[in-house]
């Protein structure tokens, strides 16, 4: 009975609902493309911000620790929770063995490291332990992979051995590291910053087999928690190559505020103005409905059914705005599947591209049934005939 | 009359009132965001100018300071429109700021010094305007840099060369700039005093800004390529097209929210229509002429809007006003807040009026099918 009278209702009134379908559907329009822009803009922003470095470190190119330390003994730089070094191999050959297969290896790969960058940075270990010592070798995770699909039996455990020249180092494979980025986004990445497919040696192990002129230092520097932007010009003062990764990442997200503030102030100025826009059309199609409303009032009909008639009149002109928008524009759907083009995730997709802008439309909607039902609660029966 | 007209009806005219002044300031605020962001000159100095930067100021003698000098003045007379300022660095090797008990050493060649009308004429983009005349005035990322120590008050600056002390300077932070294309000027600390205490030796040039008027703009380029051959190099402005879609959006949502407008007048017009059929039958039985009655309808609803646009309008701009000191600055999408013009206000009224002068038409030209005794007869019984 209520949504055989909310239809009747709703196939009447042709003037204001075409004005309402328009508004809803425009207002659909604004919110979904202000969604979908915000999380194509974001989706693009996070994706510096995958861990292929220690997160909010920074690294001084061409210093090894006892020259760093002493720079630092000489100014104040308080701000520094700790600093460890790494050794990149500039020259030489070598071999690498393991369990009797020869494995090639690119020299950028090797990197000599002490214990303490496992520590210092909370490197992601995601089989076997961090190294302890000298003869430990840690594998980042895509190489480990990729030993393990190729080599009978690798794993954690197993023996590697490096020949540079006459120097050879029998290690052990002790722990395999990871940077929790899927897929091979590594090689987007500086060298430095390489960990899935690092091979992290002890640096005394390093210099045995190619010796100091071979290698070259690095410091990955680690500031307090907070001081990273101030500890990241105190560094610029002293050294020459100085790198911030996280510096991108800090514009990035100060430039997503800005856009989140425009489109959230397009999507609130479109939902306000679809609001009085309603109110104004709710306003004239109670007026209109008054006679009924009279009769209606006059035969005690509750206010509470009133409001369901009212309500599911609304939810039909919301229903026919959706279909419009999908069918006719193909907006949502075109939205919809460029997000999920973009390795999205489908409940994101699915929560701001359509629950959110349903949600916020059919909030702006309700000022209808609210209004018809204050109006239908307050007068009184005989003043809605009269007029 | 027209007292008569609005009296009988007042929850009526104050929900239009409502109704047009919230939709005003809607209006105002996207327009004025759109207009922010379609400044597309995003010079580090400010609209309208150009610099040259001199990264090579420790090689830097006495007569290669003379020649710039010389080539500068040259170029100065030939363009006489042309206005021409120097931000100075030091010959320091060490620089540094104590700012809340930290003591921190920074790069000697991002500690700029200023006089204070060079810094008023070159019309930097703030994030904090100054409030004084002198004092220090930070790039933005060196401003989130010492953030981390604490709140921003009193600074102190040393800078000296291996030998002696140069510069020994305690002075308040009076202002934040907004991120520029230039990360020398996002790290860096401007000391800005009517004179500056440095001997002159110690000073070297490291920007030079040529502002030219507003309506050279144009021609910057050809500027800047003259200024080059010179011997001066020049960083022309960059252009932002970033910007572009969002003042698309926003375009979109100004024509949305003038709909609503037209919409919410349109709508007071029907509510109102048994009012205005009464007083037009009354009118016309008591003589007046169909234009003067039409008349009188136009001047009931310009008073709705008379009222309710100003107030939406001047509201707008609080609410802009207010939502600009708290916005996050930006790389990627420049903005340049304007002063809000009397330009919006009069948009605002145009549109509203011609709103009421089409929907008033629209009512008479429908009454006036009616005898007036159909009219009075409509309205009283």
């Amino acid at each position: 009975m209520l949504i055989e009278h909310a239809k009747r209702r709703f196939k009447s009134q042709r003037r204001w609902k075409t004005l309402k379908i328009v508004i809803v559907s425009f207002i659909l329009i604004v919110i979904v493309t202000s969604n979908g822009f915000y999380l194509f803009v974001s989706q693009m922003a996070n994706a510096y911000e995958g861990r292929y470095y220690p997160q909010g470190s920074m690294v001084v190119d061409g210093v090894n620790s006892t020259l760093f330390s002493k720079i630092l003994a000489q100014s104040k730089m308080p701000h520094i929770a700790g600093y460890t070094e790494l050794d990149r191999l500039v020259n030489g050959s070598y071999t690498v063995e393991c369990a009797g297969f020869e494995v090639n290896i690119p020299p950028e790969e090797i990197v000599g490291v002490t214990e303490k960058y496992f520590t210092l940075f909370h490197m992601r270990i995601v089989a076997g332990s961090a190294m302890q010592g000298s003869r430990d070798v840690v594998l980042g995770t895509a190489i480990f992979n990729d030993l393990k699909s190729n080599i009978p039996g690798f794993g954690v455990g197993s023996r590697f051995t490096i020949s540079a020249g006459n120097v050879e180092k029998n290690l052990t494979v002790v722990g395999v590291v990871s940077s929790g980025r899927p897929g091979s986004a590594v090689l987007e990445t500086m060298s430095w910053q390489i960990i899935d497919y690092g091979v992290f040696v002890n640096n005394r192990t390093l210099l045995q087999l190619f010796g100091t002129e071979n290698i070259t230092p690095y410091l990955i520097v680690k500031p307090d928690s907070g001081y990273e932007l101030l500890v990241y010009y105190e560094l610029n003062s002293k050294f020459k190559y100085v790198d911030y990764p996280g510096l991108v990442e800090f514009r990035d997200k100060d430039a997503l505020a800005w856009l989140g503030y425009f489109l959230n102030l397009l999507t609130y100025s479109a939902l306000i103005s679809g609001a009085l826009a309603i109110f104004a059309s709710a306003v004239t199609q109670i007026k209109y409905s008054e006679t009924e409303f009279g009769v209606f009032k006059c035969a005690g009909i509750s206010s509470s059914k009133i409001f369901l008639i009212l309500l599911l009149e609304t939810l039909f002109l919301l229903e026919i705005s959706l279909v419009i928008i999908f069918l006719i524009s193909g907006f949502f759907l075109f939205g919809l599947l460029s997000l999920s083009g973009m390795g999205m995730p489908l409940t994101e997709i699915v929560i701001y591209g359509f629950v959110k802008p349903v949600i916020m439309v059919l909030a702006i909607l309700m000022v209808y049934p609210i209004y018809g039902v204050i109006k239908y609660y307050l007068t009184a029966p005989a003043k809605m005939l009269r007029n | 009359m027209i007292g008569r007209m609005i009296l009988p009806t007042p929850v009526h005219q104050i929900l239009t009132i409502l109704v047009v002044l919230l939709l005003a300031s809607v209006f105002t605020i996207i327009y004025s965001s759109e207009n922010g962001l379609k400044d597309q000159d995003i010079s580090t100095f400010g609209s309208n100018t150009i610099y040259g930067e001199y990264v090579y100021y420790m090689g830097f003698d006495e007569s290669q300071r003379e020649k710039i000098e010389k080539t500068m003045g040259k170029v100065t007379s030939r363009y006489p429109y042309l206005k021409e300022y120097t931000i100075y660095i030091t010959n320091s090797t060490i620089s540094l700021i104590s700012v809340n008990k930290d003591e921190i050493s920074l790069n000697t060649r991002e500690i700029f010094v200023l006089n204070t009308s060079v810094c008023n004429a070159l019309n930097f983009r703030y994030l904090k305007a100054p409030t004084a005349t002198s004092g220090i005035i930070l790039g933005y990322e060196i401003y989130r840099a010492l953030l981390a120590t604490g709140p921003l008050s009193k600074l102190h600056i040393f800078l000296k060369t291996n030998e002696s002390e140069i510069f020994n300077y305690t002075g308040r932070v009076i202002g934040v700039i907004g991120p520029t294309p230039s990360d020398s000027v996002n790290a860096g600390i401007f000391v800005v005093e009517k004179k500056i205490s440095i001997a002159h030796e110690y000073l070297y040039p490291k920007y030079v800004v040529f502002k030219y008027p507003a309506e050279y703009r144009e021609y910057r380029y050809a500027l800047a390529q003259d200024l080059n051959e010179r011997g001066i190099p020049i960083m022309t402005p960059q252009e932002s097209h970033t910007a572009e879609l969002f003042v698309e959006i926003l375009n979109f949502a100004a024509i949305f929210t003038g709909i609503s407008l037209l919409f919410a007048i349109g709508t007071y017009s029907f509510i109102s229509k048994k009012i205005w059929l009464k007083e037009l039958a009354i009118a016309i039985l008591s003589g007046s002429g169909e234009i003067k009655v039409f008349i009188w309808m136009f001047l009931r609803s310009l008073i709705v809007v008379l009222v309710a646009i100003p107030i939406g309008t001047l509201l707008g701009v609080f609410a802009f006003n207010y939502i600009i000191s708290y916005l996050p600055p930006t790389y990627y999408f420049y903005f340049n807040p304007q002063p809000v013009s009397e330009e919006i206000l009069l948009l605002n009224l145009i549109f509203a009026i011609i709103a009421i002068f089409f929907i008033t038409l629209f009512v008479f030209k429908r009454a006036r099918k009616r005898t007036t005794i159909e009219i009075i007869r409509e309205v009283f019984y």
